[in-house]
């Protein structure tokens, strides 16, 4: 068995074969067997016919398929290794040239490699980690935020409604002097300034005392949903039961005790400094990693070839479906209430997996560049945090890669790249700033590989 | 019926047959009215074999009925041929009683046997 290989354009690979006669004469007998059950020969039960009376019988031709399938196979495998071929698509046979059992075979096989890669400049970028820098305002805001969530609904008996009041309110509309249907409700609490009513409805309730009756004119609105009422003018016969108003809590010490474990305010402020100072900190960390990798890849030629591109879509489309399914709906239901189609979605996809690919190329090829190996004990650790994160015990995390840790070292590999890149960097950063900062903050608009949790988001609101 | 095309009509191809096949034991139909001794030559004049033993039996033909009509399948001879696998040439006495070796040699198998054969 002997191959040649071509890598031709678009990381498109071209095997030729060359099976001698020998080989080829086992995988007709691996053929044969097979199929043994199927060949019906009079005389014989089925299943018990001879080889050489087969091949008399129905020709060899019957075992051809089968046989070529499991050389090219065989062969397939052994050029991968032989000539180290990295392949990213499934292997298409192409031409048999010459197929006997007299002959051999002679075949190719055309398949999709991985590109090479070009890098190019990857340590001294010159991009700067942001160090942030919490204000007090911010920490105010933060603080506004608690109160906010921790107000109180006050009754208010002797004033009238403000805007912000929530008033309770029974209602009922009339379009020319008749009720009409949905246009009545009862002990409703209707927050002023909150727009769930019709415009102009919540403005006629302010200035209303506790148990008054009242007329509300309002217009439904042209694009109003209902054909009846759209453009309408109706009139609301409202009561007014009773109003409440939110009561912020003071910020005091008081305060403070109720909503966190610290005794004082300014504890509590520290804390709360401490802990957007945190989320800072992670998000420009994860911001910084993310220029790195941009400008890592923007600064590397590759060239990718479509197959892989299709993959990724494939495996985008794959996961947006699972996620969806997590919240039952079907991506062909979301497709449909989005007017989209099948081919626009993938489209709308292509440029994201494009992107996604040429950083992994990228930082694949980068990882080897600068031969970053990975321990087992590494890989356990890997293990240990997955585990952690999904909740699961790391013999299941196992399991679930069925014993093939590739997957688990390619991450921990990019990892390692990153941590590399940062530590060169912000080595350099250290220095005065290099006029090649332009540079990253113009790769610094795509979005890249670590995106995934945004897009689950955008989906949720997309599907409601 | 010295033809020997027209004495042999036919292997019979079986499991059974097959796998005698490989002790030396062909199987064939033959013309109903052929003897042993005709088949034999039949056999050695065809494949080029020497025959060491002839078997035959005939097979009555079966009773076949479609409706009220019945019928007869064809009776009919088959006959099991034991080749000599390892084959001597043949030799007789030539002048002054030397030994002398015929020129012709026998194969070992009817390589013919099978299908289309």
């Amino acid at each position: 068995m002997s191959s040649t290989v071509k890598i031709g354009e678009n990381s498109l690979a071209e095997i030729a074969f060359d099976i001698s006669k020998e080989e080829f004469a086992e995988a007709l007998n691996v053929a044969f067997r097979k199929n043994i059950k199927r060949f019906a020969i009079p005389g014989f039960r089925p299943g018990k016919a001879p080889m050489n009376l087969v091949v008399k019988y129905y020709g060899e031709g019957v075992l051809y398929d089968d046989a070529i399938e499991y050389t090219a196979e065989k062969a397939y495998t052994e050029a991968v290794s032989e000539h180290s071929l990295d392949p990213v698509s499934r292997p298409q046979i192409d031409e048999i040239s010459e197929i006997g059992s007299d002959k051999g075979v002679k075949f190719t096989i055309k398949v999709t490699v991985k590109p090479e890669v070009e890098l190019g400049e990857y340590s001294g970028l010159g991009i700067t980690k942001d160090e942030p820098v919490i204000s007090d305002e911010e920490v105010d805001k933060e603080l506004e935020k608690v109160r906010e969530r921790n107000a109180r609904m006050i009754p208010v008996e002797d004033r009238a409604v403000l805007d912000g009041d929530t008033a309770n309110i029974d209602y009922e509309g009339f379009l020319d002097g008749v009720p009409f249907d949905g246009g009545k409700g009862s002990s409703y609490d209707l927050r002023i300034g909150s727009g769930t009513f019709i415009p102009g409805f919540e403005e006629q309730v302010i200035g209303r005392n506790e148990g008054d009756e009242f007329d509300v004119n309002v217009t439904f609105p042209e694009e109003y949903h209902s054909e009846e009422l759209k453009g309408k003018a109706v009139v609301f016969k409202v009561k007014l039961n009773s109003i409440k108003a939110k009561e912020l809590p003071e910020i005091d010490d008081e305060f403070a005790k109720d909503v966190s474990e610290f005794d004082t305010i300014v504890e509590y402020k520290d804390s709360l400094r401490t802990k957007l100072t945190e989320t800072a900190l992670k998000n420009a960390d994860i911001d910084f990693e993310e220029k790195l990798v941009k400008a890592v890849v923007a600064g590397s030629k590759v060239n990718v070839p479509d197959v892989m591109t299709e993959n990724e879509i494939d495996r985008m489309i794959d996961e947006q479906a699972s996620r969806m399914k997590y919240q039952g709906i079907e991506l062909e239901q979301y497709l449909q209430y989005m007017g989209q189609d099948m081919q626009s979605f993938r489209d709308s996809l292509k440029e994201a997996a494009l992107d996604r690919v040429r950083t992994n190329l990228v930082m694949e090829s980068l990882g080897k560049k600068l031969a970053i190996e990975v321990s087992d004990d590494e890989t356990d650790a890997e293990i240990a945090r997955l585990s952690e994160q999904y909740g699961l015990k790391p013999e299941e995390i196992k399991a679930q890669f069925d014993g093939n840790l590739s997957f688990i070292k390619e991450n921990v590999i990019f990892r390692k790249t990153i941590d590399y890149l940062k530590n060169e960097d912000s080595s350099v950063s250290d220095k005065p700033k290099t006029e090649k900062k332009p540079k990253a903050a113009k790769t610094g608009t795509k979005k890249a590989n670590i995106t995934t949790k945004e897009e689950s988001i955008e989906v949720v609101e997309g599907g409601e | 019926m010295n033809n020997a095309h027209d004495i042999i009509i036919r292997p019979v191809i079986t499991e059974r047959s097959n796998l005698e096949s490989s002790l030396g034991k062909y199987t064939f139909q033959v013309a109903s009215g052929a003897n042993k001794v005709q088949i034999r030559r039949a056999v050695e004049e065809l494949f080029g074999v020497k025959v060491r033993k002839v078997n035959t039996t005939n097979y009555e033909g079966k009773m076949k009925r479609q409706g009220v009509h019945s019928g007869k399948t064809p009776s009919w001879k088959k006959a099991v041929v034991t080749i000599d696998l390892d084959p001597k040439s043949a030799e007789y006495i030539g002048k002054g009683g030397k030994t002398m070796t015929a020129a012709k040699k026998y194969k070992n198998t009817i390589e013919e046997f099978g299908f289309g054969g």
